[in-house]
């Protein structure tokens, strides 16, 4: 469903952007900017859990091998994405906002700005590392006990 | 061999060493069809590096250690708890135990010993794992004295 909604987010930025029709680059920037990082959840979300079967019928010790070696990689992976997502998703957005705050009056372009700071601190010092954990935990869990076995092959 | 002969040799075999790492029928049997699928696509890839039995055996046991990956698959909580009660099927109560027993060893141990049960030789269960055949010959030992002790538990019970 966050994946249903957040593609929705970036069709609907995207043609927002394109049906006002921006005066300024940094209002197209920004849009580009806000894309990549939706772009880059959704690829992170959307990574395959399981590898393929490339070590199916290979020795258990070395399947074994293979699938902590993809459960790290993966674990990585996933980190520096959400990790850009929540720095690129604020850039885009302040950079979007320099033109549509130009043509308010000073306390709403004040307030505007206060109040998108305000969501961008809520989301990088509380959902973003929620999120971060969360999406983590799962994949620690698997590889702790990837490694239990591979230590139970390993024990003499 | 053509693949339906490999499925009516070790469909049973798979099947019980599937059971024994996961002790619930329904998700052997799961486990076991990934299998069959695996071994359906791969089979005119095999280039015998391997004797037939060791290949599926080894797809078995890897399948088997993957569904550590989905270790939520089935949360207990979901399940509607007003379902009867459906008396389980009469079997013998030292088999149904010596299957908890099973379950509740280390995942490489359940692996071991299934396929021992499935009278795979040792230099066999070796090759499967990756293992050296004295190394299984050990654990394999260390095991049965482990089920030794919980039967003699069971006994005195």
């Amino acid at each position: 469903m966050t994946n249903v909604i957040l593609l929705l987010t970036l069709v609907y930025i995207n043609v927002i952007v394109y049906t006002s029709g921006p005066a300024m680059i940094t209002t197209i920037i920004g849009a580009g900017i806000t894309s990549i990082a939706l772009m880059l959840y959704l690829f992170a979300a959307g990574m395959p859990k399981r590898g393929r079967d490339t070590a199916i019928d290979q020795p258990v010790k070395d399947c074994l091998q293979e699938m902590l070696q993809l459960k790290a990689r993966q674990q990585f992976i996933h980190g520096r994405l959400l990790g850009l997502y929540f720095i690129l998703l604020p850039t885009g957005l302040a950079l979007c906002m320099i033109e549509y705050t130009g043509y308010m009056q000073p306390v709403a372009a004040i307030m505007a700005y206060t109040l998108t700071a305000a969501w961008i601190a809520f989301a990088w010092w509380y959902i973003r590392p929620r999120t971060i954990r969360k999406q983590q935990q799962s994949l620690h869990d698997v590889i702790l006990q990837l490694e239990k076995v591979q230590q139970q092959l390993d024990d003499k | 061999m053509s693949f339906e002969e490999i499925y009516q040799t070790y469909w049973d075999k798979v099947y019980r060493l599937c059971k024994g790492y996961v002790n619930d029928s329904d998700w052997a049997q799961d486990i076991a069809q990934e299998t069959f699928l695996t071994v359906w696509r791969q089979l005119s890839a095999f280039r015998q590096e391997a004797t037939i039995g060791t290949w599926i055996f080894r797809i078995a046991c890897n399948n088997c250690l993957r569904q550590i990956e989905r270790n939520n698959r089935f949360r207990k909580n979901d399940f509607p708890a007003q379902l009867p009660d459906i008396p389980a099927p009469d079997y013998n109560a030292e088999l149904a135990y010596l299957q908890q027993c099973i379950s509740e060893l280390p995942e490489t141990d359940r692996l071991i010993i299934s396929m021992e049960l499935e009278e795979v030789p040792q230099a066999q269960i070796a090759a499967i794992l990756g293992l050296s055949a004295g190394n299984v010959r050990i654990r394999l030992h260390r095991i049965r004295e482990k089920l030794k002790e919980k039967f003699e538990t069971y006994e005195h019970s």
